[in-house]
């Protein structure tokens, strides 16, 4: 059954791209290029910052200056985009939350590629009982909403990063299974499939070198997006109050924490809604570029 | 870059000379494209149409928008004077089940007791007592029995009769039998049996004799009366169907959302100006102080009266209504786990913390005072304690002297993610940082904390809290030896210092009939709490909530005008709605 | 047809099964005790073993998963440990307003993103009009709910003063009138309740429909995409009929099936959406529910609400899956 769950739906927005006409001039135009180009600089911006944190921000993000407390943008030289209640400096924290943020995005798709794609591809290749156990537990697991399947996975085992990733990891595997599983019904059907079996190459190595390979580029795609769709639960996680704990900064729970003061201080709650938006945002261009791009390889779904 | 190929060389030209590019890879026949190339510019019907459509469309829509900004409810009930409160909803409205404080606000609304805080000199204070339901009382010579008269004509709720000596057992016993769901029943253990001499006198025999019984017998948790009738009649689902004589009537609760109270008009001292009480939920104070600067409350129960939150308040010209005593937050060291065992540990840990620098930061100016005592001002046996000064130099030192040279690290350690845990935890832990001890936070909900500290997880535990204003409930509470928590023997205390060195100080204190004596013994037992460094208090806040004073009134001063227990109004009767 | 429709139920009992067991498991995994929570600092260690005793937590395990599964099948959650009202009770008060809701939001979002769908879809060869349409899929997509709702409410219910801060509106009412079919002796009060829970769905169907517009606008894109390039399309345009009137007879009558069964999809998914909106817009609902149950170890509650939730999506998906093979035959199933 085809359970869906999820208000982005990656996979059906990549099975669901188009191009008006079959065959592609080879020659591209700047236009043609620049949603992947901003994309990729957003993303890529987004990663260095990320990494780079220690050295980029100005300042460290749990030192509480007491006397710049709740200051505006600009306000005190040495906080460019204000501080929070206990006199903290929100562009660090920013800067420092971008690290948590794309730790758990990119950790957690990892995760459940690593988990879910060989499930699905075994499902696939195999068919009989295997699929349909495999299955069934995707299903089982794909009937809880994303959100709260991490939710209670965080609240079970605690809200610490390597938690937080298991759990949005989790949330995700079964969307992987039941993409890899999808295509790999797709592939075997091929051709040299078919003729790598009458050869007598052994499943596992039907797997590993035709199947996998020719589904990658589809997986990519939707990896990509589903990166952005851990940045998101993550930051919402964070902001319910289940995520990453004090002082660690959090975009989500940064957000959380200015709630208290939109009516006074609108800066916190803007710059982090902003930085969530932003990661968000590039992850998705580039995951839209890459189908764009790879659009054919597509089609075959 | 160069532009994809066109089929149609023709197009290109013609487009180019209008200065305009076109690329397309649509199969239109060429003849087309060539007699049209600039749709656009001739006034193409489609486009007019188009920007008809979506005009129309872009209306509709901001009419939409604005009619639903005008669809709020009809103005109509603005006869009613209607008081709305922001707080969070309580779990019950029994009266002997609920334990949260903020639950326990509401039901001062419908319930009395036999006694009441005393009214004087335009104050109300926690330290004595004045009849209430019962007016007035004796005590036996050998004080074991006290008789109390009960006021004649006292009504309760909804048609369910007068108040009579009966009510006052039944309210009394069901606790006392433990009945499932009551919580307060450890404070009446003092009493051995209850007789009804007539009905309207009941004598209370106690096991002993108790110095704070008339101060157990305040409309206050186990002090409430409810209506024996309407218990039995109700049953379990009693907990939403309170009958109380209170000023105000349960009418109905809407789950998540709001309760409804109305004014009894046969409340025995007078019907209530206010018509309507709004109760409603609202789990977080950025809404609460939203809606009280817009008119949708005019009483807001925060979660935590922080600086901002008080800045706020000042701002939109609302009022902040302080009420002694309050909670303590206070930290308890575990005097049994190590490095927290060896005394030099405990006291760098005291001289680390800077008690001022946290209040100030948590509760700026009058929002709180710094602790002075391990037992807070208003309880009875209060006095000022002396606490290691704030030294982080010193603090080094001792560490270094107990063997901790470059500090030490706790990992794991468990904090609360509501109300004042977070906040004063960050603040401390960068305070203990900065002399080496090191604290790896975990946060988890409420209800994982509360667990957690019992199974004597975290060294040092942060808590917070009030308990009725006496030194002996306080004491037993948090220093008893019986009170060690111990997950092996399932022993969920709350003495989280494991402390043993008062239990016979608190025996004796429980039998003295002189109060100077009384308040002697516990002077002792602050002197050896200042000896034996488990406790460190850090502030003592007021019971505070927010008031819109232009639209609410009330008779007493609001900087600490009125002592209460209640997390609210002791007599919410005497509010008034002013518009 | 029937056929395919009993093997799908057939195969949801055991999936509905297996994630109520999950669920109840997940719960116990829980850390934390649920008298601990409830009753906080002033907790004794009487009033808790007694607290235990009452709400039977302290039977076996395998006893109280026993008992939890064979009262779910009678459709009986027990009751709510904190407040003690039966969680069906809870469940259907609070369904309606989650239910209003996800309506509204996906009337919102099939508003606002079907249009945009369209004319990006019609007029991707112009980048002024492309590229700005994509973009504002694309921020709808990327802006959490949370802080599109704190905006809004920042600007019109704050500064503005035109809705409500909280709440949900006079609903019950509402619900009350159609079942005592006050609706046709007092049409006005009627309509006056109408009025008052529209007003409090505003902003919070406003914040989640467009975050939900990014999807649908892409999807409309996309099907208007699949739609024009087909034959019959071009054989009008050639004929040199105007675009428009092309455009509005074949294309999207042949659209709206495809999109209904989409938006029939966005019920599932909204409700993960309700679940932040109604904490940002302190609505009553499921969503929120759901959350505080599972803060305070609630579990009757929690695991009440979380089946729900799964019933729902299992039930939607399944009504999708049947009309996509209603509409489209050549869908193969398995």
């Amino acid at each position: 059954m085809a359970i869906v769950r999820d208000a982005t739906v990656p996979e059906l927005t990549a099975a669901g791209a188009f191009q008006e006409a079959p065959s592609r001039p080879l020659g591209r135009t700047l236009r043609r290029y620049a949603p992947i180009g901003i994309g990729v600089v957003m993303a890529l911006a987004m990663v260095v910052i990320a990494a780079g944190a220690p050295l980029i921000a100005p300042l460290s993000p749990s030192a509480q200056f007491a006397d710049a407390v709740l200051k505006g943008p600009g306000a005190v030289e040495r906080h460019a985009l204000g501080t929070d209640e206990f006199g903290r400096d929100l562009l660090s924290r920013i800067i420092w939350g971008a690290r948590v943020s794309l730790q758990v995005g990119l950790a957690s798709v990892i995760f459940g590629f690593g988990l879910g794609v060989p499930l699905g591809i075994l499902a696939g290749v195999q068919g009989g009982r295997i699929e349909t156990c495999i299955m069934r537990g995707a299903d089982m697991l794909m009937a809880f909403p994303t959100l709260l399947l991490a939710l209670i996975i965080v609240t079970a085992l605690g809200g610490t990063l390597p938690n937080e990733i298991l759990a949005i990891g989790v949330a995700l595997t079964p969307n992987f299974v039941r993409l890899a599983r999808g295509l790999a019904l797709t592939i075997r059907e091929q051709d040299y499939i078919v003729a790598a079996r009458a050869l007598g190459s052994g499943q596992l190595r039907v797997m590993a070198r035709h199947v996998f390979p020719n589904a990658l580029y589809a997986l990519v795609v939707v990896a990509t997006l589903y990166i952005a769709t851990a940045i998101r639960t993550e930051a919402t996680l964070s902001f319910l109050g289940f995520g990453i704990p004090p002082p660690t900064p959090s975009w989500g729970n940064i957000l959380s924490e200015g709630r208290q003061y939109i009516k006074c201080c609108m800066w916190i709650t803007t710059f982090s809604g902003l930085a969530i938006m932003l990661a968000v945002l590039a992850f998705n261009l580039v995951g839209d570029a890459l189908r764009d791009l790879l659009d054919p390889r597509l089609r075959g779904e | 870059m160069i532009d994809p190929p066109v089929p149609v060389p023709s197009t290109v030209t013609i487009a180019a000379s209008h200065g305009r590019r076109r690329t397309s890879t649509r199969p239109e026949p060429p003849s087309f494209s060539a007699l049209a190339p600039c749709s656009r510019e001739r006034g193409h019907p489609m486009s007019n149409h188009r920007r008809h459509r979506f005009s129309l469309v872009l209306f509709a829509v901001l009419a939409a928008f604005t009619l639903l900004a005008m669809a709020g409810p009809p103005p109509a009930e603005a006869q009613k004077k209607v008081l709305n409160i922001a707080a969070k909803e309580p779990d019950t409205l029994d009266p002997h089940t609920s334990i949260l404080g903020q639950t326990q606000a509401i039901k001062r609304f419908m319930y009395r007791g036999l006694t009441r805080f005393a009214i004087k000199d335009g104050k109300v204070t926690t330290a004595e007592v004045q009849p209430d339901l019962a007016e007035s009382w004796t005590l036996s010579p050998d004080g074991t029995v006290w008789t109390f008269k009960l006021k004649k004509g006292v009504q309760f709720h909804k048609g369910f009769g007068e108040l009579t000596a009966a009510d006052v057992k039944f309210s009394f016993e069901r606790q006392i039998n433990r009945t499932p769901g009551t919580r307060f029943g450890v404070n009446l253990e003092v009493i051995k049996s209850i007789e009804i001499v007539d009905p309207y006198t009941v004598q209370i025999a106690l096991k002993a004799f108790d110095p704070i019984f008339l101060l157990r017998m305040v409309g206050y948790q186990q002090g409430y009366i409810v209506s024996k009738k309407a218990v039995e009649k109700f049953g379990d689902q009693y907990k939403w169907n309170p009958v109380g004589t209170g000023p105000f009537y349960f009418e109905r609760h809407s789950p998540r959302e709001k309760i409804v109270l109305k004014a009894f008009d046969k409340y025995h001292a007078g019907r209530p100006q206010i018509d309507e009480v709004h109760w409603f939920d609202v789990p977080e104070d950025s809404t609460k102080l939203i809606g009280l600067e817009k008119g949708t409350f005019d009483l807001l129960y925060p979660e935590a009266v922080t600086a901002d939150f008080a800045g706020q308040i000042e701002k939109m010209g609302a009022v902040i209504d302080r009420r002694g005593p309050g909670g303590q937050e206070r930290f308890y060291i575990n005097m049994t786990k190590p490095p927290f065992d060896d005394i030099r540990v405990r006291k760098a840990f005291m001289h680390a913390i800077d008690r001022k620098a946290i209040k100030e930061t948590m509760y700026p100016g009058g929002l709180a005072r710094v602790a002075i005592s391990c037992i807070p001002p208003g309880y009875f046996g209060h006095i000022p304690m002396t606490f290691p000064e704030y030294n982080p130099e010193l603090a080094k030192k001792l560490l270094a002297e107990a063997g901790h040279p470059n500090g030490f690290t706790i990992k794991n350690y468990f904090i609360s993610k509501s109300f004042f845990y977070p906040k004063v935890l960050t603040l401390a832990q960068e305070q203990l940082k900065k002399v080496g001890i090191i604290v790896e936070l975990q946060v988890v909900e409420h209800a994982t904390f509360h667990e957690n500290i019992r199974k004597n997880l975290d060294p040092f535990v942060l808590y917070g809290g009030t308990r009725i204003t006496d030194a002996d409930p306080w004491l037993s509470l948090f220093f008893d030896s019986k009170e060690i928590p111990d997950p092996a023997t399932g022993n969920k205390g709350t003495n989280f210092a494991h402390y043993r060195g008062m239990d016979d100080l608190l025996a004796a204190g429980r039998v003295e009939r002189d109060v100077k004596k009384r308040a002697a013994i516990y002077a002792e037992t602050q002197k050896r709490l200042e000896r034996d460094l488990v406790c460190l208090p850090i502030s003592d806040v007021a019971g505070q909530w927010a008031r819109n004073a232009k639209r609410v009134s009330t008779p007493f001063d609001p900087d600490y005008g009125e002592f209460s227990l209640h997390y609210s109004y002791n007599y919410p009767e005497m509010l008034k709605v002013l518009n | 047809m029937v056929q395919y429709v009993l093997r799908r139920l057939v195969v949801a009992v055991p999936m509905l099964l297996g994630a109520m067991s999950i669920v109840f498991f997940a719960m116990r995994v829980l850390p934390g005790d649920p008298c601990v929570a409830m009753m906080g600092d002033q907790a004794t260690t009487e009033a808790l073993a007694d607290c235990t005793k009452h709400l039977g937590l302290n039977r076996p395990l395998a006893v109280q998963y026993v008992d939890y599964l064979w009262r779910s099948v009678q459709f009986d959650f027990g009751s709510s440990l904190r407040q003690g009202y039966p969680v069906s009770e809870y469940i259907a008060r609070m369904f309606p307003h989650t239910l209003v809701l996800v309506m509204a939001s996906a009337i919102v979002a099939a508003l606002v993103g079907i249009p945009i769908g369209i004319v990006s879809a019609l007029k991707r060869r112009n980048p002024l009009i492309d590229y700005p349409l994509r973009i504002f899929a694309l921020l709808g997509l990327s802006m959490p709910v949370f802080w599109l709702g704190i905006l809004l409410l920042i600007a019109f219910s704050l500064r503005l003063n035109l809705f409500p801060l909280i709440g949900g509106g006079d609903l019950d009412g509402v619900i009350h009138m159609i079942r005592t079919g006050e609706v046709f002796s007092n049409p006005a009060d009627f309509l006056a309740a109408v009025g008052d829970v529209l007003h409090h769905l505003a902003l919070p169907a406003l914040a989640l429909g467009f975050t939900l517009a990014a999807t649908v606008s892409r999807l409309s894109r996309s099907a208007m995409l699949e739609v024009i390039s087909q034959d019959y399309i071009r054989t009008a345009r050639a004929k040199g009929r105007d675009e428009w009137a092309v455009v509005y007879k074949h294309a999207l009558r042949n659209m709206m099936v495809p999109l209904l069964t989409i938006i029939g999809l966005f019920v599932a998914i909204a409700l993960t959406g309700t679940v932040v909106t109604e904490t940002v817009f302190t609505r009553p609902g499921l969503g929120k529910m759901l959350v505080d149950a599972i803060g305070a170890r609630d579990y009757p509650l929690a695991q009440g609400g979380i089946t729900v939730f799964t019933v729902i999506i299992i039930t939607v998906n399944l009504v999708v899956d049947m009309l996509y093979a209603v509409v489209d035959p050549r869908v193969t199933y398995k």
